[in-house]
């Protein structure tokens, strides 16, 4: 398993659209893939845990992946934090 | 212990029954506890609802139509995504197998589980998105099996009463082919067409009951008190007797009001009153007979197209209702309303119509008939074709100056000719009427009345127009009066000048059917009436009980006078008696 923090950075934080994003993005990996935010378990594949992490701009989570794509998991899904989801601000 | 709701009655009497609650609401769901046996039907149930709700959806993303926000795709795809998560899907089902409960209250327990999770977040805006879960779960728990409503299967009901938020016109016409007992919506007023029509349906029906369906629950005994606008939940043993006392009286009275259906309808000194019938349906027909009617004074011929659900009522469709209805009044006058669509009408297939911001003063009734000849010409042939099976006149609404009204004659024209050519038979003498309900026509009812053999003032949508009320608008239609000395002027003006040039006047609005103004428009020099079928009786016996001659000092009076408050003190003194039965 490997594990990398970061941050949430998009204006909105991890609101619908930006959940359903992750959700879709870490639906394509077969690593079981979760995001931990104080001490809050999400599975990443899974909308409503995401969406009940309440993850607001400036939090601080760490990205889990489990997996023989693991690495790959957790590279394009920290890219999807630090590119703010693709939205403008 | 009971608990009465109001709003504005319709009329129709009194009915007690169980309530049947239409759009539920999650909040509505009760709890049913499950015997072992039945708890892999119940999850059944519920799986079958996702999978319903999920076509649902994808239907709705596959149709978006093109001018929709982007958002809207994106917004169906994170509600798809939401359905098939094990927090949606699969937790109901969970719940089903250890509380032994029915779908719809697992659902509801989910529901608030999910929604207390959202309230102890602090992000404002992250909290909102409860309720695009709320929305998913309201989603399923409307399409579990017993939930959806099909209104072909009306007839299953027998002694509920309907509650609901809202009623279209052609919700109306569905209910009135139920066994509905009685209906109460949370929004609407007097005034709306959804209250016009159902006042025609003569059940028990209450408008504007906000919060209705939060209070009320599924299969709660309840009274819909119509001539009140009452709702009485759960009424306890003494309310419930005298509710049935009550219900009793009206019926006798209704009776009662039999025995001057044959009388002609003539004042004390003597003038003979047309009271007419507005209809809606060529099923109308017999309420016109049993009322004892002088004729058709307004066919409200839109229905027909309003209940047609996926297309234009065609050509035969409405000369088979045309003629179906002169062939059953015989020799009774049938004035036929050309199509008034648009405004708070709009059949499902004018896409368009919803969405103009100011629809009562956009492509509304003759315009619209203008702007869409194939509809407009098509309706002419099968009034026309009809026009000789009977004595048939022709109106057209909304005429707003006299050339629009010589553009829709033109049309009549056109279409007559048309006729001739094909050898089809019609009255080429059909009389023609415009529909005064646009102030600029009122007024200048002069260049009209040279174009017509009719008018017929439509009060309500004059009303309208001239106190610029949308009568719809339960935030302002309380300004909405008809006693307000400028429409009273106004209509005072249309019926003096049509009686001068001796072309027929009549007053196919509500107006005509409140008992409270009749004297008044019989003294304003008013002979014609039209009103829905069950206010002819009631009206006809102030009529029988008026002298016209003696309140002319009182009527000059009322048409004098410049305070609302004034012309209702006035009112007051002329109905002296008439109205206490």
């Amino acid at each position: 398993m490997i594990k990398k923090q970061t941050s949430v950075i998009n204006k909105l934080g991890l609101h619908a659209r930006a959940s359903s994003q992750l959700v879709q993005l870490a639906s394509k990996f077969i690593s079981d893939i979760s995001i931990e935010k104080d001490g809050k378990l999400a599975n990443a594949k899974s909308i409503m845990t995401i969406m009940m992490l309440a993850a607001n701009k400036g939090s601080t989570i760490t990205i889990m992946a489990n997996g023989e794509d693991e690495v790959v998991a957790i590279e394009q899904i920290s890219e999807l934090f630090a590119n703010k989801f693709g939205e403008l601000e | 212990m009971s608990i009465s709701l109001h709003g504005i009655g319709l009329g129709g009497g009194i009915s007690i029954g169980k309530a049947y609650i239409l759009d539920k609401h999650l909040d509505n769901a009760v709890l049913h506890l499950l015997e072992d046996s039945q708890v892999d039907l119940e999850a059944k149930r519920f799986e079958q609802a996702v999978r319903d709700t999920r076509k649902e959806l994808e239907s709705l993303r596959g149709n978006i139509p093109s001018n929709a926000p982007a958002e809207l795709g994106a917004f169906l795809s994170l509600n798809i995504m939401m359905l098939g998560d094990s927090q949606i899907s699969q937790a109901p089902l969970n719940i089903i197998r250890t509380e032994f409960c029915n779908a719809e209250w697992a659902i509801k327990l989910q529901a608030e589980k999910l929604s207390e999770q959202f309230d102890t977040m602090e992000d404002e805006y992250l909290k909102e998105r409860k309720y695009d879960v709320i929305q998913v779960l309201e989603r399923i728990f409307k399409n579990l099996e017993g939930n959806q409503f099909d209104w072909n299967k009306t007839n299953d009901f027998e002694g509920e009463l309907l509650i609901t938020y809202d009623l279209s016109p052609a919700d109306l016409m569905h209910i009135k082919n139920s066994n509905f007992l009685g209906f109460v919506t949370e929004v609407g007023s007097l005034t709306s067409h959804t209250a016009i029509i159902g006042r025609n349906l003569e059940i028990p029906s209450i408008v504007g009951v906000s919060y209705a369906r939060q209070v009320v629950r599924d299969g709660d005994t309840v009274i819909v008190d119509g001539i009140n606008g009452a709702l009485i939940i759960d009424p306890d043993a003494v309310v419930l007797s005298e509710y049935y006392k009550l219900q009793k009286e009206w019926q006798a009275s209704k009776l009662k009001l039999r025995h001057i259906r044959q009388k002609e309808s003539v004042t004390l000194d003597d003038v003979t009153i047309n009271l007419f019938a507005n209809i809606e349906n060529d099923s109308d027909a017999i309420e016109v007979k049993n009322n004892n009617a002088d004729g058709v004074g307004l066919f409200r011929s839109e229905f027909l197209f309003l209940n047609n659900d996926d297309n234009y009522s065609d050509e035969e469709e409405q000369f088979e209702a045309y003629s179906k209805v002169v062939k059953t009044l015989k020799k009774l006058p049938v004035t036929i309303r050309t199509a008034d669509l648009g405004a708070d009408k709009n059949p499902s297939w004018n896409v368009d119509g919803n969405s103009v911001l100011n629809p009562a003063l956009g492509l509304t009734g003759i315009r619209l008939s203008l702007a869409d000849l194939y509809l407009f010409r098509s309706q002419l042939r099968a009034i026309l074709r009809a026009s000789h099976y009977g004595n048939i006149q022709i109106m057209f609404p909304m005429i707003s100056s006299s050339l629009e009204l010589k553009q829709a004659i033109y049309q009549l024209e056109y279409v007559k000719d048309e006729l001739i050519q094909e050898g089809i038979n019609f009255n080429p003498d059909i009389k023609i009427g415009a529909m005064i309900e646009v102030p600029a026509a009122a007024l200048s009812i002069k260049s009209i009345l040279s174009l017509v053999d009719f008018v017929s003032i439509g009060t309500n949508d004059l009303i309208q127009y001239l106190l610029a009320v949308d009568r719809n608008d339960e935030s302002v239609n309380y300004l909405y009066n008809p006693i307000h000395p400028a429409v009273l002027q106004l209509i005072h003006h249309v019926i003096r000048s049509c009686n001068r040039q001796q072309v027929p006047v009549t007053i196919c609005g509500e107006m005509a059917a409140d008992p409270r103004l009749t004297r008044l428009l019989l003294g304003m020099g008013l002979r014609n009436f039209s009103m829905y079928p069950s206010s002819i009786l009631p009206i006809k016996k102030i009529i029988l009980n008026t002298d016209i001659n003696k309140n002319t000092t009182i009527v000059r009076k009322i048409l004098k006078t410049e305070s609302i408050e004034k012309v209702d003190l006035l009112l007051d003194e002329l109905n002296q008696g008439v109205l206490d039965y």
